[in-house]
């Protein structure tokens, strides 16, 4: 009867140290991935969408092509274009001119860390009027083609 | 029995843990209202919950875009009466509307009351002329054009070669790229004493031309706001409008978003959502609690921008709030803007001068309600320093507002309650 009691209390122990570490592995990895330090990146959307069609990796100089922008079939071009020797990144935007929707180019410097519009269609041009930015997001509406960056500051959000 | 009890609170713990986990934020991208970018965040714990909240906050947003646009008409199949497309185009008749429009425009109207007239929705052509000046300055370089230099280097790009000259010139000569005419290498201007020849290195900024300021001066001259009118009634089921004046055109930019932002936020509490965060553009947010900060009592970094950002080396932001269930507001001069004589002028109005003032470059408002908070910070742009210090002092308690003013001269004052500004 001692022995099983002492039995019973191994596996309870057993039991209870395992539950334990599963509760604690699960704050570690809630705690990991609220730390995450973040880079410094500038991602292209294109819609509602929160998913990027491209990233900028402005710290390994490079740019990553995520997906391919979803247009109509009548459109030819495989967008988003990326143009490595221009520095562009080209998406069809939805302002429309005589029924056909116009491009936006996107141009991004990896050493100043910048992101520039250079050219689109739009009743204002608001985002190509912006100018060069170094961590302002680009909106461009009608066009609903953004570009945010994501960089390693605390600030939860510029106003 | 004891132990049991151990493991089943121990079984309990972890699953009320999981359960924690599975309550995600959700991002809601809105950009098809009111030229803005408008992005919200909830708490869910669903993607179909998350969704609902989507259909919820877009019938909201495109119900107050379609009412409150001066750009388009209704379309043929709207539900809705009239918008503020169609009650411009006809003056002096007495037209009915939805309570949703009636009741925006009534509490523009209370804005009005509240701000002694610098919040006015009825200046609408004012607001336009100022629209069309922002589209006169293109970005390409020709011969007699104006340029505002805010300093230049005599020389190499050092501290000591650093000339400031805070002044307008015309362009005299352009040195172009000898392959490709679009690459400008320096610019000769001629200001008025001397010449100066500019580079890439310098800080300049081109200018409306005289033609374009002296044209807009005079169609401004020619509005008159004296006779305008709004005229709100009901008969408590039925709601109407009517509008005089010889030059009254509304407009609400200035509200609609912020208004419509705050009625949101009244959906997303009636939720119970706790965690949440919706920004408009750069120039509105509303603030729940902080899910990603609990180790610091939940408050959201707010950074404020510098308005006055002339070179890539010149700081970003000026200024830093940590604040919590509140909104904050800002009404600057720094997003869109075109300058003449190194004035800026961009669309915040000032109903009296019927055009932008230069008192300020931002003014930044904290308080609860996001409709009130963009209208004030319109209005208290236009307000002289002396005028708004007088009028806090009288409304500031009973509104419960906080606001960070970055003046004209680069100096930031402050009217805070709770809330600290830490300036950097």
């Amino acid at each position: 009867m001692e022995k099983k009691r002492n039995q019973t209390n191994k596996r309870d122990i057993l039991l209870i140290t395992i539950l334990l570490l599963i509760v604690g592995g699960l704050f570690l990895y809630i705690q990991v991935f609220q730390q995450t330090d973040e880079a410094n990146y500038a991602h292209v959307y294109y819609g509602s969408s929160d998913q990027p069609l491209v990233t900028i990796d402005f710290q390994k100089s490079k740019v990553i092509r995520h997906e391919e922008q979803v247009v109509p079939n009548d459109y030819s071009g495989n967008y988003p274009l990326i143009d490595e020797s221009s520095r562009t990144i080209t998406l069809l935007g939805d302002y429309e001119v005589s029924g056909i929707r116009q491009i936006v180019v996107i141009q991004y410097d990896f050493g100043f860390k910048t992101v520039q519009i250079i050219e689109e269609q739009s009743p204002n041009n608001i985002c190509s009027r912006e100018g060069v930015s170094y961590g302002k997001p680009l909106i461009c509406l009608p066009n609903r083609v953004r570009v945010e960056f994501e960089t390693n500051d605390d600030s939860d959000f510029t106003i | 029995m004891k132990k049991i009890l151990f493991i089943g609170l121990l079984v309990l713990s972890l699953l009320t843990l999981s359960a924690c986990r599975s309550e995600k934020l959700y991002t809601l991208n809105f950009l098809d209202y009111m030229d803005t970018f408008i992005q919200v965040q909830v708490s869910a714990t669903s993607e179909s919950e998350a969704r609902k909240h989507q259909e919820e906050i877009d019938a909201i947003f495109s119900m107050y875009h379609d009412l409150s646009t001066a750009y388009a008409p209704l379309y043929s199949d709207s539900e809705y009466i009239e918008n503020i497309y169609s009650i411009n185009l006809k003056p002096d008749q007495k037209l009915e509307i939805d309570q949703p429009l009636y009741e925006l425009l009534l509490y523009a109207e209370e804005v009005k009351e509240l701000t002694e007239g610098y919040f006015d929705i009825s200046i609408g052509k004012a607001v336009d002329v100022w629209k069309d000046v922002m589209t006169k300055v293109e970005p390409s370089f020709e011969i007699g054009q104006s340029i505002y230099v805010y300093y230049y280097y005599d020389g190499e790009k050092t501290e000591d070669n650093k000339v400031d000259v805070n002044a307008s010139g015309i362009i005299e000569a352009i040195k172009t790229d000898e392959d490709d005419d679009d690459i400008v290498l320096s610019i000769s201007l001629n200001l008025g004493e001397e010449s100066i020849t500019i580079d890439k290195d310098d800080v300049y900024y081109k200018e409306v031309s005289k033609t374009v300021y002296d044209q807009a001066m005079i169609d401004i001259s020619a509005l008159d706001f004296t006779d305008n009118e709004i005229i709100l009634e009901t008969d408590g089921s039925q709601y109407y409008v009517t509008i005089h004046g010889d030059d009254i055109k509304l407009d609400l930019g200035a509200i609609s978003k912020g208004y419509a932002t705050q009625k949101v936020y009244e959906y997303i509490l009636s939720q119970g959502i706790a965690y949440y965060s919706m920004s408009s553009g750069t120039s509105s947010i509303i603030l729940g609690e902080n899910k990603n900060r609990s180790d610091e009592d939940y408050v959201y970094y707010i950074s404020l921008a510098n308005p006055y950002k002339l070179e890539s080396s010149d700081k970003d932001t000026y200024g830093t709030i940590k604040v919590k269930n509140m909104s904050v507001t800002t009404s600057g001069n720094y997003e869109q803007y075109v300058l003449y004589q190194g004035n800026r002028y961009h669309h915040i109005v000032s109903p009296y001068e019927k055009k932008p003032v230069q008192h300020y470059h931002t003014v930044t408002i904290l308080g609860q309600d996001a409709g009130l908070l963009d209208a004030l910070s319109t209005a208290l742009f236009s307000m002289p320093p002396d005028f708004m210090e007088a009028w806090l002092m009288e409304h500031q308690e009973t509104l419960e507002i906080e606001v960070i003013r970055f003046n004209q001269d680069l100096s930031v004052s402050t009217f805070m309650i709770d809330t600290v500004f830490e300036e950097h």
